[in-house]
């Protein structure tokens, strides 16, 4: 319980659905949007890409908007907490700590990826990049990443300072709390993002062909790429799965993080209408804006065919080699400005994301434990900088891959699984309906009722399973992976179960002292 | 290349679906907000 039996709460409506919205804002919105589009049937990926949005992402949202409120009206910010009120069950709390396994395993690493954004913004205005080719600026980033040496990072000095004031800034911002804080951040953060995201869609709408030379290198060929459909694509199951896997990525549902900002609304505050607010506001900067820069530019810079190999090479590729080659391009004027606030525009979305994922954590601290909040702060920010440590030097082995994928990829779906039948077949539909629905500005049409008890499971059980078997097994059985790397894998899974047992077992402590205060 | 017709139509339906989405939530998100503040 809360040591002075008093929650924060969030200062104004705005300031909750910019914060939530920043969580959901993330890298992937303008790097692995376009890049799903464009491989995957271009416009015509747009149609299950709305369907999932309406059968899956909208309904996910306020379920876990409800389950959130819901648990801030017993004292719980945290997803172990929260279960046990839906759930009369022993078991109900361990399945909650699967929520901070996955916030947390999540912010070791994407806080460490955050650190390069802000790096990059800095190379971009400082002009340390120039007249880059491919090569050389792989050459560029695996130097950064300490990986190599280059002309420009002859250590990992660099990269390592950043990630130090990048998670100095993150745990500041926990630090401060919800509205002064986290609130604050968002109220800042959220608006320079679509600034900086108009201004440089602006641009790249305005590029034409940089180049005459090459006059099928153009901006409109870009749209093309991602909005032209290709309607045969739509026979093929794995089109329907991309549109549903990055619905669920873009939204950040399933990690727990929705769940703590919503514990701190009243019990009568709206969560139907700041749900939509949020899913559209994340929308707007997906489809919109994030589909009109990196693509397009790519095309207009590499041509159709470079840019289909770059987009298959994933989205750092895009991020980090190919936007900063041409923002070094003497074709783009003014291009270290543009260079930085697009690396800025990254970082605002990381860090308003990252903050997200530290919350739970502090909010299961501070709840069960009774912790003070610079403790909880501090404990979190010990734990994440140990381990963080074997991310940062074990890179190039592809310990953050094993981990992205266990806890940012399939954890999420497992997770989103639980807590929709938890919330609509245990605690029950009609009960989760009321919930969801009291307070509300709006009401939640009668066709979700139905969609979030069976449409919605479904889906989450036909992503697990298809999952399951096109990655998870071969992820598990470790195929492609190359014999000096195994080590570091099997370390990167020690890492991840115990830390699933730390908090496994500091569930158990916390709800052993809470009982036995109550007898 | 360059856009096709369907591409347009594509993605004028899909910022449209989109921006309209967005103006009515925060339409009704500060409508909501006044409301609150005059009363």
């Amino acid at each position: 319980m809360a040591q002075n039996g008093e929650r924060e709460q969030w200062g104004t409506k705005i300031g909750l659905i910019l914060a939530v919205a920043g969580n959901a804002v993330g890298l992937g919105n303008f790097l692995r949007f376009p890049v799903q589009a464009a491989q995957n049937g271009g416009g015509a990926f747009m149609i299950p890409y709305f369907i999932f949005f309406l059968l899956l992402g909208i309904p996910l949202m306020w379920i876990e908007w409800g389950i959130g409120r819901h648990g801030g009206k017993f004292k719980h910010g945290s997803a172990p907490g929260m279960f046990d009120v839906i759930w009369k069950n022993k078991l109900a709390k361990y399945f909650g700590a699967l929520g901070l396994f996955i916030s947390i395993t999540i912010l070791i690493y994407y806080t460490y990826i955050e650190s390069w954004t802000l790096g990059f913004s800095l190379f971009s205005i400082l002009g340390l990049y120039s007249n880059e080719t491919r090569e050389t600026m792989t050459g560029f980033l695996s130097s950064y990443q300490g990986i190599t040496t280059s002309q420009t990072f002859s250590s990992i000095l660099p990269a390592y300072g950043l990630m130090l004031v990048t998670f100095a800034l993150n745990f500041a911002i926990l630090y401060k709390g919800i509205s002064k804080g986290i609130e604050k951040l968002a109220k800042v953060a959220m608006p320079l993002l679509f600034i900086f995201a108009i201004i440089l869609a602006i641009r790249i709408f305005t590029l034409g062909t940089p180049d005459p030379a090459f006059p099928d290198n153009s901006v409109a060929n870009g749209f093309a790429f991602i909005w032209n459909p290709d309607f045969a694509a739509l026979v093929n199951p794995n089109i329907w799965l991309a549109a549903a896997g990055q619905i669920f990525f873009t939204l950040s549902v399933g990690m727990g993080t929705i769940h703590a900002y919503a514990s701190y609304l009243k019990p009568k505050d709206d969560i139907v209408l700041s749900g939509l607010a949020t899913a559209s506001t994340n929308e707007f900067a997906e489809v919109v804006l994030g589909a009109s820069i990196a693509i397009p530019v790519a095309v207009a810079f590499f041509g159709l065919d470079a840019t289909k190999e770059i987009a298959a090479g994933g989205s750092f590729n895009l991020g980090f080699v190919s936007m900063p080659i041409i923002f070094g391009s003497s074709h783009f004027p003014l291009g270290e400005l543009f260079g930085f606030m697009w690396f800025l525009l990254l970082f605002f979305a990381g860090i308003t994301s990252s903050v997200a994922m530290g919350q739970p954590v502090v909010a299961f601290l501070e709840d069960e434990f009774g912790m003070n909040r610079k403790k909880a702060v501090t404990t979190l920010a010990i734990a994440v900088l140990a381990a963080v440590q074997f991310v940062i030097f074990f890179l190039k082995y592809g310990f953050l891959d094993e981990m992205d994928y266990w806890a940012g990829t399939f954890g999420l779906v497992v997770f989103a699984l639980i807590e929709t039948i938890l919330f609509m077949w245990v605690f029950g539909a009609d009960k989760a309906w009321k919930e969801m629905n009291d307070g509300g500005d709006i009401q939640i049409p009668i066709f979700f009722y139905y969609v979030m008890k069976y449409v919605t499971p479904v889906i989450l059980m036909v992503l697990m399973i298809w999952w399951f078997i096109q990655s998870a097994l071969p992820t598990l059985l470790m195929h492609n992976i190359a014999a000096e790397n195994i080590p570091y894998i099997w370390g990167a899974r020690i890492l991840m179960v115990a830390i699933a047992v730390i908090i496994m077992l500091l569930v158990k402590k916390a709800w052993e002292n809470n009982h036995s205060e109550v007898k | 290349m360059g856009l096709t017709t369907s591409g347009i139509i594509f993605l004028v339906v899909a910022w449209g679906i989109i921006i309209g989405l967005t103006v009515f939530s925060f339409y009704k998100v500060f409508k909501g907000e006044k409301k609150s503040a005059s009363s």
